[in-house]
């Protein structure tokens, strides 16, 4: 697949389609027009005048649709996280340690760099077992996406790559701002109906009084030009929502094309969208509000038809995999009748993820390491100096996430025999006592043998140890400083406040 | 009349020539700065794995205690790469510093290679909790690494495409846009299929 041709063919396409909608609306102005001539029978009057009446016209047909359309369109423009949390998005925190969460949100970080926008807010979709995700937002800084829980399941990591990429390709695109504008327009155009029955009844009243009155109307003209805008109305917005659709449909080809552009390979996202054909769920979201997010998401959120916003499968598929046989689906979708596929099993098929310990891939169980894991949560406190002497509520915030161990008895770093070359800079004289952060020494309770191994220096000389973060060299305190817990995903320098410290550093006392 | 007709439209044509070459002129100057960006990304995830690898090695000691040598091989190799790094990051786009980070890169990965291999031997250190969090950590890395490459790839190839395409390319002439270099492994035998044999 040549993704850059392919991408250049379907923006072009994209772009016919929305100058389409486009002429449309220019279509609805001259209906407007000729029928506000004939009505006012304006066509005797000398060009000046004609010209300044056609002008009239124009600018009103068009501002009430504009201002409509305006108006619409602020109210749509909500940041991403708004959309995402009424359809019953959660939030997934940046440190996670939910094995599903953290490869979702590792995923997406990976996403962000390939497709070169910052990291948007991540959100799951737990009450939705079918496989779908969306993108939404105004610009890239404000976007969120959101995955449902089926996707989490069944999808493994490769598929979710495609997936999330193709959410990236609606946002680097600018598809969410593209569909937001067009609905806009089709509320302006909705919103000339509602003007022309308004005009229409007017009309009809006041030309039924002129008659009793026996005076000639003049409200008659009125009511034709109603009937013209309510008849251009709902021809344009029939006309609309079909351009819209199939603009959205282009739109899902191009994400499709970008996405492998960002993954540089077609399996994930084909995988993805044989797993949607293949599974009974499907795509179908249950939230009322599917609607609004119709044209973001990865899937088709409905049952298709001629509004639908997203091309047939087997079409999408087939662009990807020329080769594509669509009896193929029916093959899968026997097969996972009987057992439906595990994204984690197929991660550790695939040696993209270690096997859970005890159950090299129990089928079925696909979550099982990470429920053994939220079950096993609890509190300890490991032998470093820190949990010694620093307060309670720190050494919970920091040591959250290790299973539940007997207190082990608190030894006391000893810099041993490399001790006498830990120098701390000099600092003020106060009488404290230096201590240096040293970052590996606090290294993690292990789990096999029960007992927390002995904070210690790092192996090799000054010059040779890792440079890990810390966030001062030195400090000076009376006591030993507790120790800290760092998250490690850069470039946010803050303390982890969740469970699992990935970093830890350790204050041991130096000489000056 | 007919001269300052004349020297209007002349005046016109000079103005929309200008206006002309200086979008050419600031869309060089954004591609560039976008290739740059994509740069420092690379170096960013670079950090990242650099700085995940001690942690890994922490881990990986207490199972691992009679491979001291793939162990220490695995820290020589990072050491080397956060040197290399250092020098790329001081230059960016150079030519040799870019070869040299990425042999420095090819060294790291290779270490890392065998030290998972070994790993396998080893199911105690292969079900350690921290162990697979960690592999986790270190597949994403990896693949942050590739992407952050791809995505200055694409940025560098934008900016190449940009300075020699006709018009565009007297104004790069012009204010000495340089060629960028591609983000590429050096060593062939990384372009040839691994062999598996049984």
């Amino acid at each position: 697949m040549n993704f850059f041709e392919r991408q250049r063919q379907v923006r072009r396409l994209s772009t016919r389609l929305v100058l389409l909608f486009v002429l449309a609306v220019v279509g609805i102005v001259v209906v407007v027009n000729v029928a506000a001539l004939v009505a006012f029978n304006a066509t005797t009057a000398d060009p000046g005048q004609l010209a300044g009446f056609i002008a009239m016209v124009t600018v009103a047909t068009l501002a009430a649709i504009g201002l409509a359309a305006l108006v619409r369109t602020l109210a749509l423009r909500g940041g991403g996280g708004k959309v995402a949390r009424e359809l019953g998005g959660v939030p997934v925190p940046a440190n996670t340690t939910d094995p599903e969460l953290r490869r979702l949100r590792n995923v997406v970080e990976e996403m962000a760099l390939a497709s070169g926008v910052p990291v948007p807010e991540v959100y799951v979709l737990p009450e939705e077992t079918a496989i779908n995700a969306f993108a939404a937002g105004w610009t890239p800084s404000d976007a969120a996406v959101a995955v449902t829980r089926g996707a989490l399941q069944r999808l493994n990591r490769d598929e979710l790559q495609g997936v999330i990429a193709h959410e990236f390709s609606h946002v680097v695109n600018g598809d969410m701002r593209l569909n937001i504008r067009l609905m806009g327009l089709l509320f302006g155009i909705l919103f000339l109906t509602v003007i022309g029955r308004g005009l229409a009844r007017a009309g009809v009243i006041g030309g039924g009084r002129s008659r009793g009155n026996n005076s000639g109307g003049s409200a008659a003209p009125l009511a034709l030009v109603g009937l013209a805008l309510l008849v251009a109305g709902y021809v344009g917005v029939l006309a609309g929502r079909l351009i819209q659709a199939s603009v959205s449909r282009q739109r899902e080809y191009l994400a499709d094309a970008s996405a492998v552009q960002y993954t540089r390979q077609t399996r994930g996202i084909a995988g993805a969208l044989k797993k949607i054909g293949g599974l009974s769920d499907g795509s179908e979201l249950k939230s009322p509000k599917r609607d609004e997010v119709g044209h973001m998401l990865f899937g088709e959120a409905a049952r298709t038809s001629w509004f639908a916003t997203h091309p047939p499968l087997a079409d999408r598929i087939r662009a990807l995999e020329p080769s594509f046989d669509p009896a193929e689906l029916q093959q899968l979708s026997r097969r996972w009748a009987a057992a439906a596929p595990s994204g984690r099993q197929e991660d550790v098929a695939m040696g993209l993820a270690p096997a859970a310990p005890g159950q090299p891939g129990a089928p079925g169980r696909p979550a099982a390491a990470g429920r053994r894991r939220r079950a096993g949560r609890g509190r300890l406190s490991p032998g470093h100096p820190g949990a010694a002497s620093g307060s309670a509520s720190r050494r919970k915030r920091c040591w959250a996430g290790w299973p539940r161990r007997p207190r082990a008895p608190t030894p006391t770093p000893q810099p041993s025999s490399t001790g006498s070359r830990i120098h701390c800079s000099t600092g003020p004289a106060t009488g404290r006592r230096p201590y240096r952060c040293c970052s590996a020494c606090c290294s993690a309770p292990s789990r096999r043998s029960g007992s927390t191994s002995t904070p210690r220096w790092p192996s090799g000389t000054a010059s040779t140890w890792p440079t890990l973060p810390c966030a001062r060299r030195t400090t000076w305190s009376n006591s030993p400083p507790s120790c800290g817990c760092r998250w490690p995903s850069w470039p946010s320098r803050r303390y982890a406040t969740g469970p699992t410290p990935r970093w830890s550093h350790c204050w041991l006392p130096c000489s000056r | 009349m007919e001269l300052i007709i004349g020297l209007v439209c002349l005046l016109l044509i000079v103005v929309a020539v200008l206006g002309f070459g200086v979008s050419i002129y600031n869309g060089l100057v954004r591609a560039r700065n976008a290739y740059r960006n994509a740069f420092a990304q690379i170096d960013v995830q670079l950090v990242r794995r650099h700085d995940l690898i001690p942690n890994l090695v922490e881990t990986a000691k207490g199972y691992l205690k009679h491979e001291r040598e793939t162990l220490e091989a695995v820290i020589n190799a990072r050491n080397a790469a956060v040197n290399a790094q250092a020098t790329a990051a001081a230059a960016p786009g150079d030519p040799a510093a870019m070869q040299q980070l990425s042999g420095a890169e090819n060294a790291l990965t290779a270490t890392l290679g065998r030290l998972f291999a070994l790993s396998e031997a080893y199911p105690d250190l292969k079900a350690n909790q921290n162990m697979m969090q960690l592999s986790e950590e270190l597949t994403s890395t990896e693949n942050r690494v590739a992407f952050a490459r791809q995505a200055y790839n694409d940025a560098v190839m934008a900016y190449n495409n940009k300075r020699e395409v006709f018009p565009s390319s007297v104004v790069a002439g012009m204010f000495s846009f340089g060629p960028a270099e591609l983000f590429q492994p050096d060593d062939p035998q990384q372009r040839q299929a691994p062999q598996v044999s049984f």
